[in-house]
């Protein structure tokens, strides 16, 4: 089985904090993890050629090789100036670009959604583009056969048991598994893998469609949140004392 | 790709993607169809709702009433249950033939991956989970307001030149418009062509009876933050909510933490509420929680940090040790019954 993953690398910011532009450690999009997982259980029980793609600046590399230290094959990283600033319209595009470029594939697995742009828009859209099956928020991969795959997926108010044809594209829960940790072998593997590096010349896409341009919704403008102080700390010598107003006020 | 590009001008109208699960309506329908009515104060256009489903006619006149100009009805047995595949399909013949300028769909596990789709294949953008919408008059674009940075700040975003405007919202976000009886409309039923060759099929829905009790309206929510500090510290919040009859709620470092699932979660990328009572303990009020909680009436907070976020916008707040208090609270409410 030909399995593709899609990961995204993130940056995570102090948001107790609240000062812009703070930049924390860029990690793995945590989710992200799971759904790696989730392709090497696959992998552990079916013959299959586990790839990372992600779409990003040239240092995720590092990240993809921290993947391939767990067990994937191979690795991918599509990373080109005009690939920045990407909505994920034009991510979706681009990743689709970037997997038909890479060869055929039965199973495409990726995260819910990413813990910074949090819309889990990428990959239903990246589904589209390739204009196969998907389903989100797969909970548990039921079975897999020649031409299909059966999934359970988490909805409001309890699951549904989706049957997809191959090839699909499902988005994983947190969760769904437990990751496994890397071997010295793993390791040793990523230090010594290549990962393919593909720019705009190299895959065949409309540059038009790409980044920055290639997004159609625009950031007009950012604001903080202020909040009024229309609270009130209950005073008192003692929590006791707090307590009897606050059981008073509210029975 | 390569299509005609069709002037932006020829779009006009809002249009409103509802959701019905198992042959109900859901009531954020009626909240998109609120935030359309006050957005078209600006816009003067027309507000459509497009109903897809099995035996949902009776849902035509109550989305008239709560402010729809006209209805897309399409009522096929096959449609009762939510294939997303073939949904989507209907949706966008439906928006291609009748070219809505804005396109608002709640944001529930179905129709957010639908709006993805339906995006993604219109080639437009989409915005999810909007707090706020506004019309900026002199262009007639839609302003898409919605937390960012994880809910640091609060981002403004348009999308000027694509057509329709998409965005999702999520329930209990925006306010239901006063019904109007009676309000008169148009019921359609547009001509559709299902697709054949659908590569998803739903062998099962399984409604999980457990968590009922979570769908339902909580007078009184429980929630609890990374104060707690560990899995079996819930024990106090689980008596707290027990003796008020309470439902539990936590923000998402907890429920990353696996210490609850993701059903307890509320906020940005859990759930809002809109209960009576709410009680925030150890949770220090960050924007991604807080914009969960924007609709509840009374909120108690209890945290040991006197300058936590959470004292602006609680009701009543209490700085202390949550492991002190919880107790006594509880005994004290024991007391009172």
């Amino acid at each position: 089985m030909n399995i593709v993953v899609c990961i995204k690398q993130i940056q995570e910011y102090n948001n107790v904090d609240m000062h812009m532009g703070d930049k924390e450690k860029q990690s793995i999009n945590p989710v992200d993890i799971f759904a790696l997982e989730e392709a090497l259980r696959i992998k552990d029980t079916i013959e299959s050629k586990v790839t990372v793609v992600s779409m990003g600046i040239e240092s995720v590399e590092n990240t993809i090789r921290e993947c391939i230290a767990l067990g994937a094959d191979e690795g991918v990283l599509f990373t080109d100036n005009a690939f920045a600033g990407a909505d994920t319209l034009a991510t979706a595009y681009l990743l689709s670009r970037g997997i038909a470029e890479i060869g055929k594939q039965d199973l495409i697995i990726c995260g819910t959604h990413s813990i910074d742009g949090d819309t889990a828009q990428v990959g239903p859209a990246l589904a589209e583009k390739l204009g196969i099956s998907h389903t989100t928020h797969v909970t548990q991969i039921v079975n897999i056969g020649e031409s299909n795959i059966i999934c359970k997926r988490t909805v409001e108010d309890g699951y549904e048991i989706i049957e997809l044809k191959l090839p699909a594209l499902i988005t994983v829960v947190k969760g769904i598994n437990s990751p496994r940790i890397c071997t010295i072998k793993g390791v040793l593997k990523s230090t010594r893998s290549e990962i393919r590096k593909y720019s705009s010349r190299d895959l065949d896409v409309n540059i038009n469609l790409c980044g920055l341009k290639g997004s159609p919704t625009k950031v007009k403008g950012v604001y903080t949140v202020t909040h009024e102080n229309k609270g009130k700390i209950i005073e008192g010598n003692s929590i006791n004392e707090k307590l009897d107003y606050l059981v008073q006020c509210l029975f | 790709m390569g299509d005609i590009k069709i002037s932006k001008e020829k779009y006009e109208g809002i249009m409103i993607l509802a959701e019905c699960r198992s042959g109900k309506l859901e009531p954020v329908v009626y909240e998109l169809l609120g935030c359309a009515n006050e957005i078209n104060e600006k816009l003067r256009t027309e507000i459509s709702v497009v109903l897809l489903g099995s035996n949902i006619d009776k849902y035509c006149k109550s989305c008239i009433h709560h402010g729809a100009d006209k209805i897309y009805k399409v009522d096929l047995p096959i449609l009762d249950q939510i294939n997303e595949e073939i949904y989507t399909e209907l949706y966008y013949q439906i928006i291609s033939k009748y070219k809505p300028e804005i396109v608002l769909i709640p944001s529930t596990i179905h129709s957010k991956s639908i709006a993805a789709r339906l995006a993604s294949r219109l080639d437009t953008g989409l915005t999810a989970d909007c707090t706020s919408l506004d019309i900026d008059v002199t262009s007639r674009m839609l302003l898409q307001i919605r937390p960012a940075r994880e809910g640091a700040i609060m981002a403004t975003i348009l999308c000027p030149e694509h057509r329709p405007q998409m965005a999702t919202i999520r329930p209990k976000v925006m306010k239901c418009k006063a019904v109007d009886y009676s309000r008169r409309g148009q019921i359609i039923s547009p001509n559709i062509k299902l697709p054949g060759n659908v590569k998803i099929k739903i062998i099962d829905v399984v409604k999980d009876i457990i968590n009922q009790k979570y769908k339902s309206e909580s007078e009184i929510i429980v929630s609890v933050g990374r104060g707690i500090k560990s899995k079996e510290n819930l024990s106090i919040i689980e008596e707290l909510a027990n003796c008020l009859g309470a439902e539990i709620g936590a923000t998402r470092p907890v429920i990353d933490q696996g210490w609850l699932e993701y059903r307890s979660q509320i906020g940005l990328t859990g759930r809002n509420v809109s209960s009576k009572i709410y009680f925030a303990i150890g949770i220090s009020g960050a924007i991604q929680h807080t914009v969960g909680i924007n609709s509840v009436d009374k909120i108690i907070a209890i945290n040991n940090d006197k300058e936590a976020p959470i004292f602006k916008i609680a009701t009543y707040g209490i700085v202390g040790d949550l492991f002190e208090v919880v107790p006594l609270l509880i005994k004290k409410i024991k007391e009172f019954q």
